[in-house]
């Protein structure tokens, strides 16, 4: 088709489905147009053809038949009901349901099933660390003491002192 | 356009809890109203199988077995017809073939028709053939777009409720009735163009 109607529209018109306004836009169109007046045409005698088709009626005793059926047939399970409704009802409609009812579920299994994260403790008040701080200066003045001592004990010449003062006076330094 | 849900319809499905005699004498006002419908839908899907009469009672009696899964939303017609597209799919599926036979149903053709063989025999066969052509060629259509092209063009269904029929959305029935369409216009090609 080379213009502007494409085969769509021209069928949802033989169809009935457009508006007023665009159907009457169409049939002008059909008057200028020789291609879709000519599938138009053509989609008509489709139509007619398919009406042509003979009817079809069942044989005289089919209810008889069925009723003898129908006394053999067990009801259908309550579940097998359930699935048979889902499938008339369109499972693409319960999609967009389904899928957020997942998303749901998953969200509450995971905040039930995940290992939580330990809560950060409250910070404590400046009143309540005062001892602490009292603590930790009075070690860093030990601390600094022994690092003094520590480097007394290494001075170079102290071996050799000790040496002459427990010559001179007999005793020991260690003593 | 049929109206729905009839009186029948309501009162089969109250009825139907308690599966009363009752419920059973509704049930069968459904089977004589829809019948005819349910087995000329099989026919046209299986081009005329031998076994459409046999399928069409299978669609009753499951509609009889699942009566409780019917809800008051859709006309009960609709819902036969969806029972009777599964049950023709499965069967289909089942033996993996598609039907080829295109002679009419035994039996004697209406009244009418014999008159108008007996007055133009010519005429007749020329009708015969062409029946036997369209036939052919709905029979030939891959199954999804026949369903949807028997079911609106043949049976005169809504595109909604085709959609409900065959469980798709509209926007899918569209599609599927302008693809069906285009095969058979390609396939009965010599019958559509204009005469000499």
């Amino acid at each position: 088709m080379k213009c502007d109607v494409g085969s769509r529209q021209l069928e949802q018109y033989l169809d009935g489905r457009l508006a007023a306004g665009a159907r009457d836009a169409i049939e002008e169109h059909l008057v200028r147009c020789a291609a879709c007046a000519r599938y138009v045409a053509e989609a008509r005698r489709l139509r007619s053809l398919l009406a042509t088709l003979p009817p079809r009626e069942v044989g005289a005793d089919f209810e008889m038949r069925l009723a003898s059926r129908l006394a053999q047939a067990p009801r259908a399970s309550l579940i097998a009901a359930w699935w048979q409704r889902l499938r008339f009802y369109g499972a693409w409609r319960l999609m967009p349901t389904m899928a957020a009812a997942g998303a749901v579920v998953a969200g509450l299994l995971l905040a039930t099933f995940l290992p939580r994260q330990p809560a950060a403790p409250p910070s404590p008040s400046p009143a309540a660390l005062a001892p602490l701080r009292e603590f930790v200066e009075g070690h860093q003045t030990l601390a600094a003491q022994s690092e003094i001592v520590e480097r007394v004990v290494h001075l170079p010449g102290l071996d050799a002192l000790e040496t002459s003062l427990n010559v001179t006076s007999g005793l020991h330094l260690t003593d | 356009m049929r109206a729905y849900p009839s009186t029948a319809e309501r009162n089969l499905v109250a009825l139907d809890e308690a599966r009363s005699p009752a419920a059973r004498r509704s049930f069968d006002e459904i089977v004589q109203q829809h019948k005819h419908r349910i087995f000329r839908y099989v026919c046209r899907l299986t081009n005329d199988s031998p076994d459409a009469e046999d399928l069409t009672q299978e669609v009753f009696v499951r509609a009889y077995q699942s009566l409780h899964a019917f809800r008051h939303d859709a006309a009960i017609d609709t819902w036969l017809y969806r029972i009777a597209t599964n049950l023709v799919i499965d069967r289909f599926r089942r033996d993996r073939r598609v039907p080829q036979r295109v002679e009419p149903p035994a039996g004697e053709p209406p009244a009418e028709w014999r008159v108008a063989r007996e007055q133009d025999p010519q005429a007749h066969a020329e009708l015969d053939e062409l029946r036997r052509q369209v036939l052919h060629a709905v029979a030939s259509l891959p199954e999804k777009l026949r369903c949807a092209v028997v079911l609106h063009d043949l049976e005169g269904l809504s595109y909604e409720e085709v959609a409900q029929a065959l469980g798709v959305p509209v926007g899918t029935v569209k599609s599927r009735l302008f693809n069906g369409r285009a095969l058979l216009r390609a396939r009965l090609r010599p019958y559509l163009e204009d005469g000499p």
